[in-house]
């Protein structure tokens, strides 16, 4: 499949975006989090980042003039994503020095302008596939779904992290639930605006729901939201095992349902 | 005032014979499944009697064109005439342009891996030579025509299979068939 390097992309760039943004709130909030955790988590985060660059390179027909990408970033999305996550890159390689010196000042500093480059990132992700041409795609929910991964997958990824390291004293379990909550309506409004859509929408739709793999998205997504709400109220019980069962359940539901979002696409 | 080059496609004329579709490949000696121009049949109903008529289409050389928005190089310029032109030595084959295109005009060239489309054969029409599908077409159904200074009045900017022309408003315009006489016998 050809975009199969684009899906890999997305994933782990809003996986990235997300862990980071995660990271630094809940450093700058004064969780108690180890500088050999931090560490640990930032340069996991930055070398995820470089993986997803490499992997997107693979799409290209001459992966080694991808650098041009850069060129045309006053009209094309397409230009300002490459510039904004390769911005967010950098600056999350400068972070991992400042955890490597201990200068929570300069690395709270860093991470703001890093977490606020990602989001512009995930922005600039988004408008690239809301176009006419591909009705299924032109979509505000395009842009709400690309970052609810983000919000799905990064807070988990730090999530098990810091609970295998012990050092997990925040709450994952609440901004997860509401994420999923908040996935599963733009879910909703999806498939519904695909209904009413043009003929090659109510098509994606139907290429959609009729692939094996929507139905395992599904199952996967229920069950990530089953376990997060039955162990919301028992802090016991949000641990390693459950944090990373969580964050592998729903790394495979989110990588289908963007697979999905690359195959079924019909072009007008 | 600057020219706005399009194609005017008389499909009254059309017999779909493929000598613009053929002339053009050939001449610019594309690989076995690239197509620069296509002709495709269009539904019977076309003009409420049943006929049976063929359209040749290109690149639509649009007002505003998607290609040129989506690409991240910069590889499309539309010059002073209106024609887009798209140069491959700028492009990195990321196939954005191709997505982003409502016609789908830019296809990728698997040995080139770089995309490709039509040029409206820019450097024939500027030492005064007319492209090679107009020039090729047996029945001279398609024509090189300046819309700022003439619309013609017959013509439609939108066929049956053809994207809603409001995204990118392509210049191409079609000459749609008469309806024929229906003979009932009784």
């Amino acid at each position: 499949m050809h975009d199969l390097p684009l899906v890999i992309f997305t994933i782990l760039s809003q996986l990235v975006i997300g862990g980071f943004v995660t990271l630094w709130w809940l450093d700058r909030k004064k969780c108690p989090i180890s500088r050999q955790s931090g560490l640990m988590i930032s340069i996991s985060l930055v070398v995820l980042g470089a993986i997803s660059v490499l992997i997107s390179l693979l799409h290209l027909g001459h992966p080694f003039e991808a650098y041009r990408a850069i060129l045309n970033i006053g009209v094309s999305w397409l230009s300002r994503e490459v510039t904004f996550y390769g911005m967010f890159v950098g600056l999350s390689v400068l972070y991992t020095w400042f955890w490597l010196k201990d200068e929570a000042g300069k690395r709270s500093l860093i991470g703001g302008i890093a977490s606020a480059i990602g989001v512009i990132a995930i922005f600039s992700s988004a408008k690239i596939y809301m176009i006419p041409a591909i009705p299924a795609w032109n979509s505000v929910t395009t842009l709400f779904s690309f970052f609810l991964t983000s919000l799905i997958l990064g807070p988990l990824f730090v999530g098990a992290f810091l609970a295998i390291r012990g050092e997990l004293s925040a709450n994952i379990s609440g901004i997860s639930i509401t994420a999923l909550i908040a996935a599963a309506i733009v879910m909703v409004v999806y498939f519904s605006s695909l209904q009413g859509g043009l003929p090659q929408a109510v098509e994606a739709a139907r290429l959609t729901t009729h692939q094996l793999l929507f139905w395992i998205r599904l199952f996967t997504f229920v069950i990530a939201f089953a376990i997060l709400t039955f162990t919301f109220k028992n802090q016991y019980k949000q641990n390693n095992i459950i944090y990373s069962l969580v964050f592998v359940i729903l790394f495979v539901s989110e990588f289908l349902a963007r697979f999905q979002f690359y195959e079924t696409a019909i072009h007008l | 005032m600057a020219k706005k080059l399009g194609f005017l496609v008389n499909i009254e004329r059309c017999i779909g014979c493929h000598a613009c579709e053929i002339s053009c490949k050939s001449f610019y000696q594309l690989e076995p499944n690239m197509r620069r121009r296509r002709v495709t049949e269009l539904p019977e109903e076309l003009v409420g009697t049943p006929v049976r008529a063929f359209v040749s289409t290109a690149c639509n050389h649009c007002d505003e064109p998607a290609c040129k928005k989506a690409c991240p190089v910069g590889a499309y310029t539309k010059r002073e005439d209106g024609i887009v032109v798209h140069d491959q030595n700028m492009c990195i084959g990321c196939q954005m342009c191709g997505k982003a295109c409502p016609y789908g005009v830019p296809q990728f060239n698997p040995v080139k891996k770089k995309m490709d489309k039509c040029s409206m054969c820019y450097d024939r029409l500027d030492v005064g030579q007319l492209p090679i599908c107009v020039e090729k077409c047996p029945l001279e159904a398609i024509q090189i025509v300046d819309y700022n200074e003439v619309e013609p009045s017959n013509s439609v900017s939108v066929v049956p299979t053809f994207a809603d022309p409001s995204i990118t408003h392509p210049t191409t315009h079609f000459i749609l068939p008469k309806p024929g006489k229906q003979t009932r016998r009784f």
